[in-house]
C-alpha cells in the first residue's frame, strides 16, 4: 500500500461508506468522494490506457481538466462512456470500467503499439494509410476505426429523462470561487437578476440563483451561453442562457511539465495532490518528488510535509536541475535527475498556471501573452463580458521561468492523444509552423479535454522549434464544448413522438376508428388506405371511385386567402397562367415557377370576388408558398395592395368523387349538384355553411366541400351517411395517387424535382404567352427549350403484372442491374416517377421522365431490375381519357 | 367565440375598426388590447388576431368588412385555425421556458403582452393573462402534439 486515506480531515462524510466496483473489483469510498479520490484511496493508480500507444495511465488532476482517467460509468442504457473519474461523484453501487484495454487493464495487447511508436509519429494517419489504394476498404479503414476513439457507445436506449430550459438574466456568473461570488453579490445588491453556475456546489448567496454541478460549455454570439446541469449521477438538463452581462470567474488550470515518462500513473499535478489531501483526505503517495519551474512548487512541498508526506526532493529547473525521466512500469517508482536516481511513489508537477480563457475565447475575446506570468490573459472582446480573478491573470507573480520541455523520449504534451514533444518537433521540421495546421497534423489539443493541459505547452514547444516567440506563434481557437456533453442532454425530450410534431386533420379520429393506415406527408398524418393490407384496399377504393362514389379527407391541402385591389395582378405575376381574366366564381389550375423556370408548386385558385381569391397549394408546399408570396410582396412589389392569410387550418376539405357524386350533392345541397366544372359556390350543404368547388384531382365527377374545421367531422359524417346508399367508400392517398396518375395528373415533388419546367411536363397550356411572370425569362433560355430534355411520358410494361419500382432508371438497352463492381456503364435516359397496378386498366402502368420522351412515343425502353430488365413501351401520359 | 385575422394600416383603417369595435387595434408591438369580451393581439405592424369571446357575434366580421370596404385591409375568419391551450400555476413560467426561448419573467413579459414564437417544435402565439397564467394559440393540427408536449414538460422538473 502506497496511497492511503488520512485518519482525519477532508470534506467527506466518513459515516457514509459507499461500495462501488471498478473493473469488477469491489471497493469502498465515502460520501463526498469522487471516483478518482476513491480509487486513489484504494491505491488504484492504473485507471486506463492511452489512445494510441495504450500506455498505462492514472489520475493526473482533481478536476475538469483530467485527460487520462477516462472511464465508463454505469451499465446498460445508463452507460456513460469517457467520463472523467475526477468529475464522477461516488455513489452507492457505482460500476465503472477502464477504457481502451483488451483483454485487461493490467495486460493489454494494444500496448504493442508502443513498440511501434516510431511508426505512429505526428501525422501517422497521413503517412501510413496511403498506399496501396485497394487496402483502404479491407484493411486500413477497419483498423483505424477499431483503434481510433476511446470508449464505446451504449447499446441500449437510455431510460433517463433529460430536459432543456431557457433562462434570461441580467448577469450570468460562471464560476463560484471567491471572485465569482463577489461579482454575484455585487450584482444582486444592485437589484439585478443574477444566475451563478458552478461545477461544484458553491453554497447559497442571497438574491442569486445558484446552479450547482452546472458547467457552462459554450459561449456564442449575443451573450448566448449553454450549460449542462448534472445531478449526483448524470448530466440532466441543458440550459440556454441569454445574459445582458457575463462574468467569467473560471479560475486557472495548472500546467504539467514535459519530461520523459511524465504520463506514468503516480505523476500528478501538484495542485491536484493538494486537493486530494485537503478535500478528500487522500494521500496519493508516501514519498513525493516535486518538479517545478516556479515558486508554487516549494509552497506545495510545504503543504505536503504538513500532511505527513515525505518530500524526497524539490527539483527546480530555475536551479538548473530537471527530471529527465521517470522510473517504473505501471506506477512511478522513482525519477532520474541527470545521473542521480531518487526513489518515490509520487511526482508532483508544478508547471505554472494558465487562466481558463476557453469561454472568453469562444466569445471572440482577444488574448494577450503575458511574458512575466507566462500565460495568455484576456485582452478585450466585443461582447458584454468581464473576466475576473485568476481567469483574468489576477494572481501575484510567482517567479516562473520558462521550462517548456526536457529533451527526452516519451515526454508527453497531449496525454490523451499521445502527442510527445518529439512529435511537435517533427511537425515543425516538416513545415507545420502555423499553429492551426500543426494542431490538425499532430492532433495535439484535440483530445476530449480540449487542450486544457496541453495547449500552452504544445505551442510553446512549437514556438521554440520554429524560432518564434509564443506571442507570435499564437494560439488555436477555443471551441465549444468546454467539457463533453452527453447526447441524451442534447436530445432532451425531442424523442419518440416528440421527435417531430405530428399534425392531424379535424377528421383524424374518424379515420383511426375506421381502420385507416396513415402515411406521413411532411408532418401530416394522412389516411393512406383503409384496411389491413394495402394492395387489396387500394384496388377496392379505386374501383369504388371510378364506378360509384368515394370520399377523401383533403383537409391538408394548403389554402391561402388572397385579397386586395391588386390581388389579380399579383397572381398573374406569381402563376405561369393568367388569373386576371378569371370570372368571379370560377377556378383555374395554376403552376408556380421559381426564377429559374422550374416548377415549384401547383394548385387550383378560385376567384371568390373581384378582389378576393382562394388559392390552394400542395400539402407539403403550403408554408413554402405562403413564404414565397410574402417575400415577393414585401421585398419586390411592396406597392401592391394585397394581403395573404393562411386558411389551411380554417377549412376542412372533403372531396366526394365518382359517378354518383352528383346524386349525393342533389340530396345534401339541392341546387349545387349542377355546379359547372371549375366553379365554386357558397351555400348550405347538409345544413352547414360551405364553400363547394367543382374540381377534380381524380378525373371523376368530383366536388370539394369546404367547411370550417370545427364542423369538419359533422360534415364528413353527413356525407358518409347520405352516401351509404351509393356505397360511398373512404379512400386514402394511395388511391388518390393512383387515380390521378391514370389521368396523367402530376404531383409536384413526385413528377418534379426542381429541374422540371412546365414544358417538360407537357403543360404548355398552363403557361401564358403574353404576360410576365416569375420564371418566364428562364423559360426562354435555349437550355430550357432543348428538345432532348427529360419529358413526362407514360410507360406500359410489356408484362402487365410488372409494377416498376418508383425511382428506377431507364435505359435503351436490355440490361439487368449490375452486381458488384466492374460492370460496364450504361447510359441512363430517364427514371420512373410514379408506378401503380390499376384495377381500372387491369394492368400496371407508370409515369416517367425520359430524355426526348415525347419523340419516343411508341418505342420501347428498358428498366433494369435485379437479374433482368423490364421491357416498357413509351406512351402518352394519359391512361384513362 | 370568433377568431379573425385583421390586416390593414393607416388612420382610415384604425378609425373604421374603432367604429365597429369601440377600440383601436394596439400599435405597440407584442401587446394586447381588450374591451367587453373582445381581445386584439398585436402580431405585426399591420396584422392582428381579434378574438371575440362573446356568443352571437357573427355579425362582427360582416360589420368590419362593411366599415373597411374601400380601405386596403383584410378580415378573414380563422376561428377554426387555432386552438387555445392554457398554461397556469406556480410553474407556468418554467414550463414555457422549456418550450420557448423568450423571457417569460413578469418584468419582461408583463400581463397584457403577447408574442408569436416557436413553441417546442411548432409555432404559436403566447399571451400572458395573469402572473401565473398564459394562453397559447396554436394551429389546430398541432394542438394534440403541443398539448402532449406541455403535459410531458409539466410532469418533471
Amino acid at each position: 500500500m502506497t496511497a492511503f486515506r488520512l485518519p482525519d480531515g477532508g470534506r467527506i462524510d466518513r459515516s457514509q461508506k459507499l461500495r462501488f466496483r471498478f473493473d469488477g473489483r469491489a471497493l469502498e469510498g465515502f460520501q463526498g468522494d469522487t471516483l478518482a479520490s476513491a480509487l486513489l484511496a484504494n491505491d488504484v493508480f492504473l485507471v486506463g490506457r492511452s489512445f494510441k500507444y495504450h500506455r498505462p495511465r492514472g489520475v493526473m488532476s482533481a478536476g475538469v481538466e483530467e485527460t487520462n482517467a477516462l472511464v465508463a460509468v454505469g451499465e446498460g442504457g445508463r452507460l456513460d462512456t469517457n467520463s472523467r473519474a475526477t468529475m464522477v461523484e461516488l455513489y452507492e453501487g457505482l460500476v465503472a470500467r477502464s477504457l481502451n484495454r483488451w483483454p485487461s487493464l493490467g495486460f493489454d495487447l494494444g500496448a504493442i503499439n508502443g513498440w511501434f511508436a516510431p511508426l505512429l509519429v505526428a501525422g501517422f494517419y497521413y503517412k501510413t494509410f496511403m498506399w496501396p489504394r485497394r487496402l483502404w476498404q479491407s484493411l486500413y479503414e477497419p483498423l483505424i476505426r477499431r483503434a481510433a476513439g476511446i470508449g464505446e457507445a451504449p447499446a441500449q436506449p437510455d431510460p433517463d429523462r433529460y430536459d432543456k430550459l431557457h433562462r434570461h438574466c441580467d448577469v450570468l456568473v460562471v464560476g463560484g470561487g471567491r471572485s465569482g461570488r463577489a461579482a454575484a453579490v455585487e450584482a444582486a445588491a444592485a437589484g439585478k437578476r443574477v444566475v451563478l453556475c458552478d461545477e461544484g456546489d458553491p453554497g447559497a448567496i442571497t438574491g442569486v440563483e445558484i446552479l450547482a454541478r452546472t458547467t457552462v460549455f459554450g459561449y456564442y454570439d449575443d451573450n448566448f451561453l449553454c450549460a449542462v446541469e448534472s445531478d449526483a449521477r448524470r448530466q440532466r438538463r441543458l440550459w440556454h442562457f441569454r445574459a445582458k452581462e457575463v462574468v467569467l470567474a473560471t479560475g486557472a488550470h495548472e500546467r504539467p511539465l514535459v519530461f520523459g515518462g511524465n504520463d506514468k500513473p503516480g505523476v500528478m499535478l501538484a495542485g491536484a495532490v493538494e486537493t486530494y489531501l485537503r478535500r478528500y483526505a487522500v494521500a496519493p503517495g508516501r514519498r513525493v518528488v516535486v518538479f517545478t519551474n516556479n515558486d508554487s512548487g516549494h509552497e506545495r512541498a510545504k503543504v505536503f510535509r504538513e500532511f505527513g508526506i515525505d518530500v524526497a526532493a524539490v527539483i527546480d529547473s530555475r536551479e538548473g536541475s530537471v527530471i529527465t525521466r521517470t522510473l517504473g512500469g505501471k506506477r512511478v517508482t522513482g525519477v532520474a535527475v541527470g545521473d542521480a536516481r531518487i526513489a518515490c511513489d509520487l511526482v508532483a508537477m508544478a508547471g505554472g498556471f494558465s487562466p481558463v480563457v476557453h469561454l472568453y475565447s469562444q466569445a471572440q475575446g482577444r488574448l494577450r501573452w503575458d511574458e512575466k506570468k507566462l500565460c495568455f490573459v484576456p485582452d478585450g472582446g466585443r461582447q458584454a463580458v468581464r473576466v475576473v480573478g485568476r481567469a483574468n491573470g489576477a494572481f501575484p507573480g510567482y517567479g516562473i521561468e520558462p521550462l517548456w520541455e526536457v529533451n527526452a523520449p516519451k515526454a508527453f504534451v497531449d496525454f490523451q492523444s499521445d502527442v510527445t514533444a518529439r512529435d511537435v518537433h517533427l511537425a515543425a521540421q516538416e513545415g507545420f509552423s502555423s499553429v492551426e495546421h500543426f494542431k490538425r497534423y499532430t492532433t495535439a489539443g484535440m483530445s476530449t479535454d480540449q487542450g486544457k493541459t496541453s495547449n500552452i505547452n504544445a505551442l510553446a514547444i512549437l514556438a521554440g522549434a520554429t524560432g518564434r516567440s509564443i506571442a507570435d506563434t499564437g494560439t488555436t481557437t477555443f471551441r465549444a464544448p468546454y467539457t463533453p456533453v452527453s447526447y441524451g442532454v442534447l436530445a432532451g425530450r425531442d424523442l419518440g413522438d416528440f421527435l417531430e410534431p405530428i399534425r392531424v386533420t379535424p377528421l383524424h379520429e374518424w379515420h383511426a376508428a375506421h381502420g385507416a393506415a396513415f402515411e406521413n406527408v411532411g408532418q401530416w398524418k394522412r389516411p393512406w388506405y383503409y384496411g389491413r393490407e394495402m394492395h387489396d384496399a387500394v384496388q377496392r377504393e379505386t374501383r369504388a371511385v371510378r364506378a360509384a362514389l368515394g370520399v377523401l379527407d383533403a383537409s391538408t391541402l394548403g389554402k391561402i386567402d388572397i385579397q386586395g385591389r391588386d390581388a389579380a395582378k399579383f397572381l398573374d405575376r406569381i402563376y405561369a397562367g393568367t388569373f386576371s381574366a378569371l370570372a368571379v366564381g370560377r377556378a383555374r389550375y395554376g403552376l408556380m415557377c421559381r426564377e429559374d423556370g422550374m416548377v415549384f408548386d401547383d394548385g387550383v385558385t378560385t376567384r371568390i370576388a373581384q378582389h378576393h381569391f382562394h388559392m390552394t397549394t400542395t400539402t407539403g408546399g403550403a408554408a413554402r408558398v405562403l413564404d414565397w408570396l410574402e417575400e415577393y410582396l414585401q421585398t419586390e412589389w411592396p406597392e401592391l395592395e394585397v394581403y395573404c392569410t393562411s386558411v389551411t387550418e380554417q377549412w376542412a376539405t372533403i372531396a366526394v368523387a365518382g359517378p354518383k357524386a352528383r346524386e349525393l350533392m342533389a340530396e345534401l345541397a339541392p341546387g349545387l349538384e349542377d355546379l359547372p366544372f371549375m366553379t365554386c359556390r357558397e351555400g348550405r350543404v347538409a345544413g352547414m355553411e360551405a364553400r363547394v368547388f367543382r374540381i377534380s384531382f381524380t378525373g371523376e365527377l368530383s366536388f370539394e366541400i369546404n367547411v370550417p374545421g370545427d364542423q369538419g367531422l359533422a360534415m364528413w359524417e353527413a356525407v358518409t351517411a347520405a352516401g351509404a346508399k351509393h356505397g360511398i367508400t373512404p379512400y386514402g392517398t394511395e388511391t388518390m395517387h393512383l387515380l390521378r396518375a391514370e389521368k396523367g395528373f402530376i404531383i409536384v415533388g413526385q413528377e418534379t424535382d426542381g429541374t422540371v419546367t412546365p414544358y417538360d411536363l407537357g403543360l404548355d397550356w398552363a403557361v401564358a404567352k403574353s404576360k410576365d411572370f416569375i420564371g418566364r425569362r428562364s423559360l426562354a433560355r435555349a437550355d430550357t427549350r432543348r428538345p432532348d430534355r427529360k419529358q413526362l411520358v407514360g410507360l406500359l410494361p410489356a408484362d402487365p403484372r410488372d409494377v416498376l419500382p418508383e425511382g428506377a432508371q431507364i435505359t435503351e438497352v436490355d440490361v439487368a442491374l449490375p452486381r458488384g463492381h466492374g460492370s460496364k456503364p450504361v447510359p441512363m435516359v430517364g427514371h420512373v416517377t410514379s408506378s401503380y397496378m390499376s384495377p381500372n386498366l387491369g394492368r400496371s402502368f407508370a409515369l416517367a421522365l425520359v430524355r426526348s420522351g415525347r419523340s419516343r412515343r411508341g418505342t420501347e425502353l428498358y428498366v433494369p431490375l435485379e437479374g433482368r430488365a423490364a421491357k416498357v413501351r413509351v406512351v402518352e401520359p394519359v391512361f384513362i381519357k | 367565440m370568433t377568431h379573425l385575422s385583421l390586416r390593414g394600416s393607416g388612420e382610415q383603417f384604425f378609425a373604421a375598426c374603432e367604429s365597429v369595435l369601440g377600440m383601436r387595434p394596439p400599435t405597440a408591438p407584442n401587446t394586447v388590447a381588450s374591451a367587453a369580451g373582445t381581445t386584439i393581439l398585436w402580431l405585426g405592424p399591420d396584422e392582428w388576431l381579434l378574438i371575440d369571446s362573446r356568443t352571437g357575434t357573427d355579425h362582427v366580421i360582416g360589420d368590419l368588412k362593411k366599415a373597411l370596404s374601400g380601405i386596403h385591409s383584410a378580415v378573414v375568419d380563422v376561428t377554426s385555425s387555432r386552438k387555445a391551450l392554457v398554461v397556469s400555476g406556480e410553474r407556468a413560467e418554467e414550463i414555457l421556458s422549456k418550450a420557448a426561448t423568450l423571457d417569460f419573467s413578469v418584468q419582461a413579459f408583463p400581463v397584457g403582452s403577447c408574442a408569436q414564437t416557436n413553441i417546442a417544435r411548432t409555432q404559436g402565439i403566447i399571451q400572458r393573462r395573469g402572473a401565473k397564467e398564459f394562453t397559447i394559440y396554436v394551429r389546430s393540427s398541432f394542438a394534440p402534439y403541443l398539448r402532449a408536449w406541455l403535459d410531458d414538460a409539466a410532469t418533471a422538473s
